[in-house]
């Protein structure tokens, strides 16, 4: 080990480092206690310019440390683990005290996020960040790439992800069938008007075909077979042996009414998945017919005796997808048609549309679309830190340490 | 199509019962069958995934048996490659371990074969997620044993450099695993509730555990401290990685995380 140093005595190394994050720590709380002032939320251009004035700090640091020693250190790993260990300490503190949301007073304990010392914190670790990283610029090799990858990924990843929070606009908007929407609810519950409206003219719901199940009619418990449960999927077998019974599918209606004793092909408000049964007593060879189907919205559910203790039922069918189809009205009178799905959002004038919800006790009847609207101006440059971050990785993993 | 599970699954569970039992000997004409039993046992898996997906003319990812699948798959193809790439055999050993207790659950209990997933959950990014993490802390595990081993040569007198350059390497492949995992959650949060972060206490503590094997990679860099420093670090690491892990869902802070599931 070294000879023992005076403390602050150069060259700096852990204890410094530990010693100005602990400085920054308890400085940023002691202003949060005393001022009692909030911390911004830093939307468009105050983001922007942090931004500029956090990459221009880590330019000055990387300039001024050819003359300079002090300035030097701050893009050393001892400063880097300094920068890291006080970001660590605010996780640790959000890791075992529950959060909460609203501002209170000792925000750094109850509300981490929004505290100055999560500020501070933030702001020295990309500072260090940024100057490690330019200072690691220039001669280009495998293990400067890899280094560039990770730290410059992550720095734009923490960088724009922080800063960029505060442009990030959400929305709920409610389209009813055949009328035209042009509002939403923002997080604060207050209504905002689009310089777009949508016209939900028809809601989509595709359905799995419906699993047939043997159950118990008093208890409504599905009952096991061979150890599995008695649930059996009519798509892919046609008839399937339960106990002493062979049950052979002979109609399956993905969209049917029940009218005149029977099931028909129906693609109407309220249509249902049936199927036509064939239920054969082995032992006995007796067979006996009949409808099994799901409730709808406007029929009751169809079951099929097959014993005292035993009925075919059919479960509820699970969502395949579903989707709205809309008319897009623009304020400039353009006028077009799209379709939103789960995981496949549109954009409208840099507004993304997911579709989210709709009214689940009418099924695929629904007449009501639920969409999340998002503005996120910064996710192209959050993606591009996110993708820089995870080749540097790939690196890391392939090459592991090797020198 | 799942009926025919049985059958792939056997040649599967078979071939790589034998690989790994093979790859416990140190002769390395052995290791080589062992290779082609873990190809077969790979191909096998594979074809059989091929073909559920064609027949349910879907990706296979929607319910819990399905995910078992492709858990089993990976783990096999990238302990592989890792295999190829590190030369480290227990490590394979234990990826094909994994890969049999997956297909295991599916081979012993069929039934759920069919449980569908929370919407939220049927996402590519599922597999993806929960496979690094598998990894990254089979290697983080794995690293800390050396961490004892170190610890134990030192009582001895013993040399212990090589001990250290091995968990070294190890750290780095475990802690790039890890950081895919943080990216992978992060994305997929993303696409399910349009946020990349929400410092769910699972999150905070998985990051908290990214940031010690980050703090453990930087100081280890120019080695300022003695051995015994690094090793003893890195159980500490460990523990923090155990707490985040198995401790989170007993946290007050947990109550309502979407990454409660014990």
């Amino acid at each position: 080990m070294n000879q023992p140093r005076a403390y602050f005595s150069k060259p700096w190394g852990y204890i410094e480092s530990i010693s100005i994050v602990l400085g920054i720590l308890l400085v940023s709380i002691g202003f949060e206690i005393v001022s009692e002032i909030p911390t911004p939320i830093l939307a468009f251009p105050y983001n922007l310019f942090s931004l500029i004035i956090l990459f221009g700090g880590s330019l000055l640091i990387h300039f001024f440390s050819r003359s300079n020693k002090t300035i030097a250190w701050f893009s050393s790993i001892p400063a880097s683990v300094g920068a890291i260990i006080l970001f660590l300490t605010l996780t640790l503190i959000m890791a075992c005290v529950p959060q909460q949301n609203e501002s209170h007073s000792y925000q750094f304990i109850t509300n981490v996020t929004s505290s100055w010392a999560y500020y501070c914190a933030t702001a020295y670790l990309l500072l260090v960040l940024g100057a490690v990283t330019i200072r690691r610029l220039g001669s280009f090799n495998r293990v400067n790439l890899s280094f560039f990858l990770n730290h410059a990924g992550l720095w734009i990843t923490i960088a724009t992800a922080s800063l960029g929070a505060g442009d990030v606009a959400k929305y709920r908007m409610t389209l009813s069938k055949d009328t035209t929407e042009w509002r939403a609810i923002n997080s604060q519950n207050t209504i905002q008007e689009f310089d777009f409206a949508l016209h939900l003219y028809a809601f989509e719901k595709e359905e799995y075909p419906a699993k047939i199940a043997c159950v118990n009619p008093h208890t409504g418990t599905i009952y096991t077979h061979n150890n599995t449960l008695a649930i059996f999927e009519a798509d892919s077998i046609n008839s399937f042996v339960y106990n002493d019974y062979t049950i052979s599918v002979q109609k399956h209606l993905p969209s049917s009414l029940f009218f005149a004793h029977e099931y028909h092909p129906i693609n109407e408000y309220g249509a249902t998945q049936s199927y036509y049964v064939n239920i054969t007593h082995m032992p006995t060879q007796t067979d006996t017919s009949g409808w099994i189907s799901v409730a709808s919205i406007i029929q009751p559910a169809h079951y099929l005796t097959i014993n005292d203790s035993t009925t075919l039922a059919v479960l509820s069918p699970e969502a395949k997808r579903y989707a709205s189809h809309v008319k897009v009205y623009k304020k400039n009178g353009d006028m077009y048609t799209a379709v939103i799905e789960v995981n496949k959002p549109i954009t409208i004038d840099g507004f993304k549309l997911y579709q989210t919800g709709y009214d689940e006790t009418k099924g695929r009847w629904s007449d009501i679309s639920i969409l999340e609207i998002v503005h996120d101006p910064w996710l192209p440059f959050v993606y591009f830190g996110i993708f820089l971050f995870l080749a540097g990785t790939g690196m890391i993993i392939w090459f592991g340490k090797k020198r | 199509m799942w009926i025919h599970f049985e059958l792939f699954a056997r040649i599967s569970l078979i071939a790589w019962i034998f690989a790994v039992s093979l790859f416990i000997f140190r002769k390395s004409a052995l290791h080589i069958i062992a290779e082609i039993l873990s190809l077969i046992g790979i191909v096998s898996l594979l074809y059989f995934t091929i073909s559920l997906w064609i027949s349910l003319d879907r990706p296979p990812l929607r319910t819990l048996g399905e995910t078992r699948l492709w858990y089993s798959l990976f783990l096999s193809v990238i302990g592989y490659a890792l295999y190829k790439r590190w030369k480290y055999r227990v490590f394979f050993v234990y990826a094909l371990a994994m890969a049999l207790l997956f297909l295991g659950i599916n081979y012993a209990k069929p039934d759920i074969h069919n449980k569908a997933l929370m919407p939220a959950l049927q996402s590519i990014w599922f597999i993806p997620h929960v496979i690094v993490y598998i990894l990254g802390y089979a290697f983080l595990g794995f690293a800390t044993v050396l961490g004892i081993t170190g610890l134990l040569h030192m009582k001895k007198k013993q040399e212990t450099s090589k001990t250290l350059a091995e968990a070294e390497n190890l750290v780095y492949i475990g802690y790039g695993f890890i950081t895919f995992g943080l990216l992978f959650g992060a994305l997929w949060a993303k696409e399910a509730w349009g946020h990349y972060w929400t410092w769910d206490p699972k999150e905070t503590w998985a990051l908290l555990t990214w940031g010690v094997y980050l703090v453990w990679i930087h100081m280890n860099y120019t080695k300022p401290y003695s051995h015994k420093f690094y090793f003893v670090f890195l159980i500490l690491a460990f523990i923090i990685l155990l707490l985040a892990w198995f401790g989170v869902n007993y946290l007050p802070a947990a109550q309502n995380s979407v990454h409660v599931y014990s």
